[in-house]
């Protein structure tokens, strides 16, 4: 039976092909020789459909037996599928969603094709721009000036994992059409001997209108941190690729297990929270303006499935994981970093003692005590 | 009491004019408490107060006066302040080159009063915590109509802030051990809730993972647009409320003045 994983080898060589972010070219890790995407994807063209059409019928057979040690997998056991490399032989175990890894045994980049076949194929890929080093040092700039991290976790900090991976997105085109309502005020003051005057005038506002969006992604993994995706956007959509499984050697990558329908909720959401905004903004010229009543719909639009890169990075600090991504097109780096909170406590102390002896001798706690007294 | 009410007759000019005059002469002859509503000081008490001014003149060269009017609005100077800087600068009041002195001036009609110190020395006995501390000693009994305490209450407050600045320890509000407390207090508050905002701006940079609730980074401006837009006014609503002219603070003319009504 046909493999239904591929490893990209060296067409010179056979040596492991991995995709070089610097010169946007797959590069062989033994003899250094390079071919394009296009060149790769004509050279691997059939052995992918065999694979394509292999997935299809291995799925069932692949999948885990798992009568004999339902007690410790349970439900994980029944997602994990297991391929063999058609390198070593060795056996692949990973995720049901995974398209792209690299066998544990020979190392080779892996590609399973039949992840990516007809409708489950991405429309777009946004090819990694940014190395692993560069990701390592973005890290380290990320710790810097952050007076209330712990030393001890910037000089033993230890990278236990770095990880290239391709995320699946949604990404969502379409237009929102919004009615809103709002009360507002103006006030007018004026005095009348020892009297003051104040004239409020009432108005009912209302206005409508619609916001177009291009492509708000939404990530389509169940793995990825939603929080974690929002806040490493926007991505370039420039750089679009039609897809290939040429991009993925090197890296790992997941297919969606999130539908378009479910990730439509956040992206409807963005959108009319945006639509809001711009009628709100529009609202000028009062002293007070709140909302009464918001309508908003969104009218289905395009929905493409692409998939775009992130360095996943994981660190460990007291037992605790620390997580950062970053964006691999663009470099923008978030992660949540300790704070060092008995720092902080010492810090505030001392900034508050010296501070309440410049505002006690320059009369600035007397001036407010003057108004108790 | 050597009744002045001959001394002040409407209309207006001839007021002024005899006013300036007689209050000029009277202030020649050791006059320091002027009654011109003829029924606020019995002579007795005029005595009395007019004999204590005098000492507190010569003890502690600072002019001590009181000046009853039944209604400043017949000088047509605008507000009781301003006819009692007229009255003491135009009558000699004060001692000494910068013309130091404390005076009381009140206008029966609508219950005015002006507390007012003049003069570099007068300013450094009488702070504005020291005036407080005068206006608190007559006030009450003003409000309670027994005024001859509150002219008593006056003098002898007056009196005893003379002393202590004569004794180099002027009642300052910095003396004041409540006021002490809360100066400490408020500057540490102030100085904590400084420290947060600092310490909050700092640690924000290191929480970097926020989520995001709109898409202004995917909007095509150029074809969005506000295709209706209404402003209907309904109605309107008023409200008045009396602004709180009591015991307003101020200086001018080389004056303090604390004033209101009672």
């Amino acid at each position: 039976m046909a493999s239904v994983v591929t490893n990209h080898k060296c067409i010179n060589c056979s040596g492991p092909l991995h995709f070089d972010e610097t010169i946007g070219k797959l590069k062989c890790d033994y003899c250094d020789s390079t071919f394009t995407v296009e060149e790769v994807e004509e050279f691997y063209k059939d052995k992918e459909l065999e694979a394509e059409e292999a997935f299809d019928e291995s799925k069932i057979q692949s999948e885990w037996d798992t009568s004999g040690i339902k007690n410790d997998w349970e439900n994980e056991g029944l997602k994990m599928t297991a391929y063999s490399c058609p390198s070593c032989g060795g056996e692949i175990v990973c995720d049901e969603n995974t398209a792209a890894t690299c066998c544990p045994y020979c190392g080779n980049p892996t590609v399973i094709p039949g992840q990516f076949k007809d409708d489950l194929k991405p429309d777009y890929i946004i090819p990694f721009k940014l190395t692993k080093e560069q990701a390592v040092e973005a890290l380290k700039k990320h710790y810097s000036g952050k007076f209330f991290l712990n030393r001890r976790f910037k000089d033993n900090n230890h990278i236990n994992e770095i990880q290239g991976l391709y995320v699946p997105f949604w990404l969502y085109s379409g237009v929102a059409h919004a009615d809103m309502s709002f009360h507002a005020t103006r006030v007018m003051r004026h005095r009348e001997g020892d009297y003051e005057v104040v004239n409020t005038s009432h108005y009912n506002i209302r206005r409508s209108g619609e916001l177009k969006f291009d492509d708000i992604p939404a990530d389509a993994s169940l793995k990825m941190d939603d929080d974690f995706m929002d806040s490493i956007e926007p991505f370039d959509y420039h750089d679009f690729k039609e897809f290939s499984t040429a991009y993925m050697p090197g890296f790992l990558a997941d297919r969606y297990d999130v539908s378009a329908e479910e990730c439509s909720k956040r992206a409807n959401l963005r959108a009319a929270n945006s639509t809001a905004s711009m009628l709100r903004d529009d609202v000028v010229g009062y002293a007070t303006v709140s909302e009464t009543g918001r309508n908003v719909n969104i009218s289905k639009g395009v929905v493409k499935y692409v998939m775009m890169p992130v360095w996943i990075l994981n660190t460990n600090y007291r037992d605790k994981n620390f997580q950062f991504m970053m964006n691999g097109q663009t470099g923008k780096l978030v992660g949540n970093l300790p704070i060092d909170w008995p720092k902080v406590a010492l810090f505030t102390v001392v900034l508050t003692a010296i501070l309440s002896c410049g505002a006690y001798f320059a009369g600035i706690g007397g001036a407010i005590a003057r108004l108790f007294i | 009491m050597r009744s002045l009410k001959k001394l002040f007759i409407i209309p207006f000019a001839t007021i002024l004019l005899t006013a300036i005059m007689s209050m000029s002469v009277l202030a020649e002859d050791g006059i320091y408490v002027y009654d011109e509503t003829g029924y606020m000081i019995t002579d007795t008490e005029w005595y009395d107060l007019n004999a204590t001014a005098q000492r507190l003149r010569e003890t502690y060269e600072i002019g001590t006066y009181l000046v009853i009017l039944d209604d400043y609005e017949v000088w047509g100077m605008g507000d009781l302040e301003s006819v009692g800087q007229y009255i003491y600068n135009n009558n000699d009041f004060g001692i000494g080159e910068t013309k130091d002195g404390i005076m009381l001036i009140m206008s029966m009609a609508e219950r005015d009063y002006e507390l007012m110190v003049h003069g570099d020395y007068g300013l450094y006995v009488f702070s504005d915590y020291a005036m407080d501390n005068v206006e608190d000693a007559f006030l009450t009994c003003f409000r309670n109509d027994d005024f001859s305490k509150g002219f008593i209450e006056y003098f002898s407050k007056a009196e005893e802030l003379m002393h202590m600045a004569y004794n180099g320890q002027p009642l300052s509000i910095t003396t004041n051990g409540r006021y002490r407390v809360l100066s400490a207090v408020f500057s540490i508050v102030l100085a904590f809730l400084v420290s947060a905002l600092v310490v909050f701006i700092m640690t924000r940079g290191m929480v970097s993972v926020r989520k995001k609730v709109e898409a202004e980074d995917y909007v095509d401006r150029a074809n969005s647009r506000i295709s209706h837009r209404s402003d209907i006014f309904t109605h309107m609503t008023t409200t008045r409320h009396k602004i709180n002219t009591n015991n307003g603070s101020g200086s001018s003319g080389g004056f303090r003045s604390h004033g209101g009504k009672f």
